[in-house]
């Protein structure tokens, strides 16, 4: 991948949502927002490259993703953000665009003793934000949400009431978490979700 | 006169918040903080109900949870069914009748909000006594994370009934400081109106928070009725307290008899008196603090009867001092009236005779047959129970979990032992979980130490006649059923429950329980340690299934998954079909069609000149890695490592009893890469399925699979014409059959969007299938619909698909296949290698079974009316009458169809032997009428194969 790809914050670009799974829900979000002044905030982030990589754990890919490879439950980098799903499996977040390159690199690495898959289009990112996100999230994630015990860069996989999802503590932000459901069950998690925080709505 | 049984000042009801409500029609006047029995017995309301069988006038009993008989229905705010009178809290618009017994559901939808929460602590505290208020403190200076789960309205447990100082101040004054504390902390959930219910493995325990139903029809409307608690505590402490039980003596059913330590709580915490002239019956010197705080509130106690020979020399010179005659070594052994008791009758109890009849007069007869410590949650958690018999009572012996049980849930009976426990294990627990803790300190407190109750179960009767003995309220039955069921040759209280009953009402025994255990060890002669208890289950109290439903109702009942297409399939009117979790267009009806007309149209567009399909549902995954060909040949029957880069072959899956499990397409993406599509319903099956393979057999095969299903939309292009569309998008890529054959697969540039086309069809015709990323497909789908809109391209649903496919013979796996069909049996003898050392599968093809000349075979069926649509699943014999039953049958109709390119109906059917009968006449039975058809081949339509390449 080239060095600005690299660099390019992965937040910093301009919303393109065209045919992204929450497409429609912008309104219903901002409303949300605004009905619980702020204290839940639930957005769906723009287009990232994801890319399913399944690797030896000692696969020396630090010059690509900024760093070994991280334990399961476990987050390293910004841009792009690796996050361990398993022993030997992780999923790589980065710049829209950056699929092919970023591929390719990991390829040359890891060769016939691995897997690198563009699942770009499998999962969207949702942000969710505000000081009772933890709160609504929990109403259907069985998994410890108290921020000293699921705190900045960890994730896990586990479910959304009845939706699996990859769930990602970010550095930076400490009260937002990003919630990577599956596209076709996307829908399903922003009801979900708007439904949960409806009693904060002042 | 209203609340003519309310004192003046006494209790935590707010007497500036009237609230009126209606019980059986009539309308009463009751205060916030009121239960509903309370509000009852204070405006003079003894009698709620009837008993269930014997329809006998029954009253209120206890003060809590355990309450047997006041039941009611409540009518609103909500229709709720067979309540105790005790566990409803007066709230604004409340009206509620009587019940006896059984109660009844409501048709109307409950338009209540339900949800759960999922929490985790430290340090869980059940039960926000005194002992459990001491154990959360302890905890929560320590620093643990804290929740404190009470199921009143407000904390304090017992010590809200109590008057004796604590640190020299009232006990509430105490418990508010707690409270106070307990709240400044920042990783303390306190939650009163929380009834834990559930206590499983790991410490998980399951609670009920009723967050509105006090507030009636002043609810607010977001905030759910109800929310189920889901809490993995590190620690647990059960602060469960206990639960004063009766003694069976005669009659001791009728409304006025009531638990003594219910009359105190009616007393302090409502200010309600039970009644204008009370006898009490102990065993215990528990009862005798009800009966001097009623003589103190002005109330005449005629008479104590203590079952035990000696009286406690403080207790009796109290009494004295309250004008209460004590009776040492006497018993209440029967009452009479009619709705309500008007005396009692006591007498001496000398070596297990009564003698000395005295017919008292009284409205009350307060009894306490000793105390159940509240081990239910601890039984229910593994822990083991044993008889103490200075208590008469089960408590808690060995934990299996990390959970330590306290104060009167242990045993404890007083205030002082109560306390010291909660400190003392709220240190425990939280040292447990690495925190170091001081027990919080002891509140200064009146010590005394007690006398030992004695284990009196059943008041006996000179008569013989214990059909008025009654042991459970709620289910009218008595010390003569409990005979009954000895004489039979019962032994095991398990096995009396069942015959008798006892136990098995709203309450679960909380007030019966014990006491058939005690009666049927006074029965048998033996001791209750030998026969234990029944066994305590979830839910400790009844739970409503919205409570447990939770969210998962309604719109949010189950996932509905999407593809990226939805909203356009949507707007273009389509009718949707479920098909496992997906909504997938069935059909796209014009103004005017129904499902017939509009699936004849889109199936002749897809013959004649070109259809299109979102077929992104089907399951798509991705394999890799330097074993991926030999994975692949192992899991399909199909030799899949021959297959050429850049193209695609059909696969079936077996399970190793060879019965075909899934099918598919396999395309060969690179050496070692692959991709493979399932069928719509089975993706997340056969990734487990491949998955297990790989981890458990052949963990030394390097394959990595990942699932791709919505990272790739799909729409199949599909009719003679669909190379025309295709051209008009697919710049300078070839599309000519020698460039592009059948069954290839080329990346390609659509419109300016990356795509990968496949030469796959599942109708007969010339088809593409172009695959896409998830945000590209509105646009390539929509660029499809505007390049074929002079040719009349068509978007087409799944029903036209399976017409299409069966005019094939294109079997779809799980619908013209039951985990009973093998390859062979559907005529794929093609799809199965001869050539591969192995599969999975391939060995169960030698079995003889497999190889039977009579097993069922896919075939084709024509009615002989060629209008005739059989239905799916009808069943087919062999001769125009039906014989006498059992009719032999020879099969059923797995799919069938009206066909535009047959014009006529057609069918599949699984066939005994069918690939022999073909050409003849067998019958399907159409309602009950057998009818006539003819087994034909299951290619109906191009049995060449000439229209697949256009």
């Amino acid at each position: 991948m080239t060095a600005e790809a690299a660099s390019t914050p992965v937040r910093r670009r301009p919303a393109d949502r065209t045919g992204s799974p929450l497409e429609g829900y912008v309104d219903r979000f901002a409303a949300l927002a605004a009905a619980t002044r702020g204290a839940v905030g639930v957005t769906e982030l723009p287009a990232f490259a994801h890319l399913a990589l399944r690797a030896d754990p000692q696969a020396d890919v630090g010059d690509i993703l900024g760093g070994p490879l991280p334990p399961p439950g476990h987050v390293i980098g910004e841009s792009p953000l690796t996050l361990g799903l398993g022993p030997d499996e992780w999923l790589v977040l980065a710049p829209d665009g950056t699929q092919t390159p970023l591929t390719r690199a990991l390829h040359r690495v890891i060769g016939a003793n691995g897997a690198v898959v563009d699942v770009s289009g499998q999962r969207t990112v949702v942000e969710l934000s505000g000081p009772w996100c933890r709160t609504v999230l929990a109403k259907g994630c069985a998994i410890d949400l108290h921020p000293r015990s699921f705190t900045t860069d960890q994730c896990a996989q586990t479910l959304i009431a009845r939706a699996q999802v990859i769930l990602l503590a970010r550095s930076g932000d400490p009260s937002a978490l990003w919630l990577l459901p599956r596209a076709s069950f996307a829908r399903y998690v922003a009801d979900w979700l708007l439904d949960a925080a409806l009693e904060y709505q002042t | 006169m209203d609340n003519e049984f309310r004192l003046a000042n006494a209790g935590r009801i707010d007497r500036d918040r009237p609230i009126p409500f209606v019980f059986d029609g009539t309308e009463y006047l009751g205060y916030a903080g009121d239960t509903l029995a309370s509000a009852l017995l204070a405006n003079g309301v003894h009698q709620v109900s009837r008993g269930v069988h014997s329809c006998r006038p029954r009253g209120i009993l206890a003060s809590g949870v355990t309450e047997p008989c006041a039941l009611v229905q409540v009518e609103e705010p909500f229709d709720e069914p067979t309540l105790a009178a005790t566990t409803v809290e007066v709230c604004a618009g409340l009206r509620a009748r009587g019940l006896s017994g059984k109660g009844a559901l409501t048709s109307r939808p409950d338009p209540a909000r339900y949800d759960t929460m999922y929490a985790h602590a430290d340090v869980l505290v059940v039960g926000g006594g005194p002992t459990g208020l001491l154990a959360a403190l302890t905890a929560a200076r320590a620093g643990a994370r804290v929740m404190l789960l009470d199921d009143q309205s407000e904390l304090g447990g017992d010590l809200l009934a109590e008057t004796a100082p604590l640190e020299g101040r009232p006990p509430i004054a105490w418990v508010s400081g707690v409270c106070a504390e307990l709240a400044g902390c920042q990783d303390v959930t306190v939650l009163p109106r929380t009834t834990a219910f559930g206590y499983y493995d790991d410490n998980y325990v399951v609670a009920c928070e009723r967050r509105t139903d006090h507030l009636g029809t002043a609810a607010p409307e977001r905030t759910s009725r109800q929310r189920m608690w889901c809490i993995r505590a590190r620690a647990v402490v059960l602060a469960t307290g206990a639960h004063e039980r009766s003694v069976a003596f005669s009659d001791n059913d009728r409304p006025g008899v009531m638990l003594a330590a219910a009359a105190r709580t009616y007393l302090h915490r409502y200010g309600v008196l039970p009644g204008r002239r009370v006898v009490v019956f102990t065993t215990n010197d528990g009862a005798y603090q009800a009966a001097i705080d009623l003589a103190g509130a002005g109330v005449p106690v005629t008479a104590l009867a203590d079952a035990r020979p000696e009286v406690p020399d403080d207790l009796a010179k109290a009494c004295a001092a309250a004008d209460i005659e004590v009776l040492a070594g006497h018993v209440v052994a029967g009452t009479r009236g009619d709705a309500r008791i008007s005396g009692a009758c006591l007498a001496e109890l000398r070596d297990g005779r009564l003698q000395g009849h005295r017919e008292v007069d009284c409205d009350t007869v307060l009894v306490s047959g000793g105390w159940n410590p509240a081990v239910h949650l601890f039984s229910q958690a593994g822990g083991g129970l044993r008889y103490d018999s200075q208590l008469a009572a089960f408590v808690p012996a060995r934990a299996r979990q990390r959970v330590f049980v306290g104060g009167a849930a242990r045993g404890a009976v007083t205030l002082a032992d109560c306390l010291a426990d909660g400190a003392r294990i709220g240190a425990q627990a939280s040292r447990t979980v690495g925190l170091s803790a001081d027990a919080a300190p002891m509140p200064a407190v009146l010590q005394r130490t007690p006398t030992p109750s004695t284990a009196l179960w059943l008041v006996p009767d000179p008569s013989g006649d214990y059909r008025r003995h009654y042991v459970d309220l709620a289910r009218d039955a008595t010390v003569a059923d409990i005979v009954r069921a000895t004489d039979a040759g019962l032994r095991s209280v398990e096995h009396v429950k069942r015959y008798t009953t006892v136990g098995t009402g709203h309450e679960q025994g909380k007030t019966s329980g014990v006491l058939a255990t005690g009666v049927v060890a006074t029965i048998l002669g033996v001791d209750p340690a030998e026969l234990g208890t029944t066994t305590f289950r979830p839910p400790y109290t009844p739970v409503t299934f919205a409570a447990l439903a939770g969210t998962d109702r309604g719109a949010l009942h189950d996932p509905v998954r999407v593809t990226a297409l939805h909203d356009w399939h949507v707007a273009a009117g389509a009718m949707f079909e479920n098909v496992g979790q997906w909504k997938r267009p069935w059909y796209y009806p014009r103004p005017g069609e129904d499902m017939a007309a509009a699936v004849w149209r889109e199936c002749v567009a897809a013959r004649r000149s070109v259809a299109m399909m979102d077929a992104s549902t089907l399951g798509k995954i991705d394999v890799q890695g330097r074993d991926a060909a030999e994975f692949l040949d192992r899991v399909y029957t199909t030799m899949m490592s021959t297959l050429r880069v850049g193209r695609i072959r059909y696969g079936l899956m077996c399970r190793a009893d060879g019965m075909v499990f899934d099918d598919g397409t396999v395309i060969r993406l690179a050496d070692n890469h692959f991709l493979l599509t399932t069928t719509t319903g089975n993706a997340a099956a056969v990734l487990d399925w491949l998955e297990e393979w790989l981890q458990t057999e052949w963990p030394h095969l390097r394959v990595y699979l990942t699932s791709v299903t919505e990272h790739w939309s799909t729409v199949a292009l599909v009719g003679p014409r669909s190379r025309t569309v295709l051209r008009r998008l697919a710049g300078d890529l070839a599309l000519d059959n020698a460039s592009f054959p059948f069954m290839a697969w080329r990346d390609a540039t659509l419109a300016g969007t990356t795509a990968r086309v496949c030469r796959i069809s599942f109708s007969g015709e010339l088809a593409f299938e172009i695959n896409v990323p998830w945000r590209h497909a509105q646009r390539i789908w929509t660029e499809l619909c505007d390049a074929g809109a002079d040719l009349g391209i068509t978007p087409y649903g799944t029903e036209t698909m399976h017409v299409l496919r069966a005019e094939k013979g294109y079997p779809i796996i799980g619908q013209d296949t039951d985990g009973t069909v093998t390859p062979q049996d559907l005529g794929l003898d093609w799809a199965v290698s001869k050539k591969k050392r192995d599969f999975i599968g391939k060995r169960s093809f030698s079995r003889p079974d497999t190889a039977r000349g009579d097993r069922k075979h896919l075939v084709g069926l024509l009615p002989v009316d060629p209008d005739l649509l059989l239905p799916e699943g009808c069943q087919l014999v062999a001769d125009a009458e039906l014989p006498a039953p059992p009719v032999p049958m020879l099969g059923h109709v797995t799919s069938s169809y009206r066909s535009p390119a047959l014009g006529r109906t057609f069918a599949l059917a699984l066939v005994e032997a069918g690939r022999h009968r073909v050409g003849r006449r067998i019958h399907a039975v159409v309602d009950d009428r057998p009818v006539p058809v003819i087994v034909t081949d299951p290619v109906f339509y191009d049995k060449e194969g000439a229209r697949r390449d256009g």
